[in-house]
């Protein structure tokens, strides 16, 4: 009996650890411009489709974006443009190559966007953070709720 | 054309064969690494190439290779090829497409370049007056004055149409196989221009160019004639992934028996020799894309004092039953009325129904079946056909 009480309590313990809340990677855009030009930003999801190429002052955007395979730009692409990550590539190709718009970069590592960030006056780029994350020297940018 | 040169043009097509096939090959092998290649830290280089080929029931065009090389010794020879896009597909089974050298690069936070080279062997060009295998397509610098306005200058696709501004050498983005028709004769590729643009005005991100430019005479010389083309495009979204375009253009051929541009479509005692072809154009484009569908028309109509109102009407209906698989139907014709003196009267219809498979975001598999309906040449036409053409860009 006490064998099987012990069990039970073991694995109920086991249960509320699966279920225990976990540290949850959000979405956040990030960018390394002056805090004027954040006004001048109607709905950062026009900088991911391209409809926006320019800041304020008239100074080029620049796009950073998680990696061409990865489950992030998966969430970016269905979210701002409800396409697939391969269709968000495409479309910036074209744009490119209509000369509308200079190409985004893609990062595989967190790490590696957020250098890019912070070393690039202009970009803009976006991250899957956790409260571990460090955005020192970056403003970070109001994601609307809902693509419009 | 002499022996000698006849020889060189043969060897130097075979080379550049070859190098494409090669660059066709590299780009399959390499491109699912990277977007583009990084020049630095602001300059890319993409590599854009493509395949196609071709079956179909006509063979009342069927010329040897050498016959089809030397057609440039009959001035009049040009005449059988006004209409380019048919001429390829009867006489050629295999098509190499041209390979695109795009160079884009950052200069500052407002300046940027961008540089498009093609090359592309001479039987395989649309304009076969043309003895140029390498040619520059585009090569401006822009100025972004604003976040809404910026100024352009040098030699660029002219944005009279959707097509034209988007992706004119891009075969890769092309919703079908082929271009419309109206780009074999009546559309004006290039310009060497100013070009002051402005857009994202309002909720509807309206938006609009004008353009003062050398002409289509002018070809690679800047302004040598001065300012002879004019033109003015407006436009707007009605819906986040919609645009419609409205466009204006107007041009004077100088000595138009005699500039190599429009020999191609010459008609015995159109004009005197000498003679200025002044001309107008109208466009009306409207593309929509969205997670289901797209839509591209691409209405143009040419017009002069000298002759009546020419018509081409180019219309795609895309249906992506996925993300990387889109069936289309596709309808192209171009009218010119009887009594046209500069371009051969008649009607050229076309129609297809095809699929395109982009299965990669640098890759692109395009099938479709076509029937092809032409009395715009000595000889008219009926054919039906399947042409396959693969896109890549590295």
């Amino acid at each position: 009996m006490q064998w099987s009480l012990t069990k039970l309590l073991a694995g109920l313990v086991i249960v509320l650890i699966m279920n225990a809340p976990t540290a949850r990677a959000e979405l956040i855009c990030l960018g390394n411009i002056s805090q004027d030009l954040i006004g001048n930003i109607d709905d950062v999801g026009q900088i991911v489709t391209g409809e926006q190429t320019s800041w304020a002052n008239g100074s080029t955007i620049r796009l950073a974006l998680p990696g061409k395979s990865s489950p992030q730009l998966e969430g970016i692409s269905a979210r701002f443009m409800t396409s697939t990550g391969k269709e968000l590539q495409r479309h910036w190709l074209r744009l490119a190559f209509a000369g509308q718009a200079a190409p985004p970069k893609f990062f595989d590592s967190n790490d590696a966007l957020l250098n890019y960030l912070r070393k690039t006056p202009g970009s803009v780029g976006f991250i899957e953070a956790d409260e571990g994350t460090s955005l020192e020297g970056l403003i970070q940018i109001q994601i609307q709720q809902e693509n419009s | 054309m002499n022996h000698d040169l006849s020889l060189k043009l043969t060897f130097c097509s075979a080379t550049s064969s070859k190098l494409m096939l090669a660059s066709l090959l590299g780009c399959l092998l390499v491109t699912p690494k990277t977007l583009a290649l990084e020049l630095g830290s602001n300059w890319t280089l993409n590599i854009f190439t493509d395949i196609q080929l071709n079956w179909d029931d006509d063979d009342h065009d069927e010329m040897s290779m050498e016959d089809h090389d030397h057609m440039d010794d009959d001035p009049m020879g040009a005449m059988h090829m006004e209409d380019g896009h048919t001429m390829h597909h009867s006489v050629n089974d295999f098509e190499l497409g041209e390979t695109v050298l795009f160079v884009q690069g950052q200069a500052t936070d407002r300046l940027s370049f961008l540089a498009d080279f093609n090359i592309q062997p001479k039987k395989y060009r649309d304009d076969h007056h043309s003895t140029k295998i390498f040619q520059v397509a585009r090569l401006q610098a822009k100025y972004q004055v604003s976040n809404r306005h910026s100024i352009l200058v040098g030699k660029m696709h002219t944005p009279v149409n959707y097509w034209n501004d988007n992706f004119h050498h891009g075969t890769i983005f092309y919703p079908t196989i082929s271009r419309p028709l109206a780009f074999e004769e009546f559309v004006p590729h290039h310009e060497i221009a100013v070009r002051w643009a402005g857009e994202n005005f309002g909720q509807q991100r309206w938006f609009y160019d004008v353009i003062l430019g050398s002409g289509q005479s002018a070809e690679n010389d800047p302004f040598t004639n001065g300012i002879k083309a004019f033109a003015l495009i407006g436009g707007f979204h009605p819906s986040p992934r919609s645009q419609i375009r409205l466009a204006y253009y107007e041009d004077t051929i100088l000595n138009h028996e005699d500039d190599p541009n429009h020999v191609s479509h010459a008609m015995d005692g159109m004009v005197e020799e000498g003679l200025d072809y002044e001309y107008d154009t109208y466009a009306a484009s409207f593309h929509h894309e969205s997670d289901k569908i797209r839509v591209l028309t691409e209405i143009f109509l040419t017009d002069s004092k000298a002759d009546d109102l020419k018509k081409t009407w180019y219309q795609y209906f895309g249906w992506k039953v996925k993300p990387w698989i889109t069936p289309y139907l596709q309808s192209d014709w171009v009218s010119v009325p009887s009594g046209e003196i500069h371009f051969q009267p008649g009607h050229n219809r076309f129609y297809a129904i095809g699929a395109d498979f982009s299965i990669h975001p640098q890759l692109s598999f395009k099938a479709e079946f076509f029937t092809q309906d032409n009395d715009r040449v000595d000889e008219p036409y009926e054919r039906t056909g399947l042409q396959v053409k693969l896109s890549v860009v590295l």
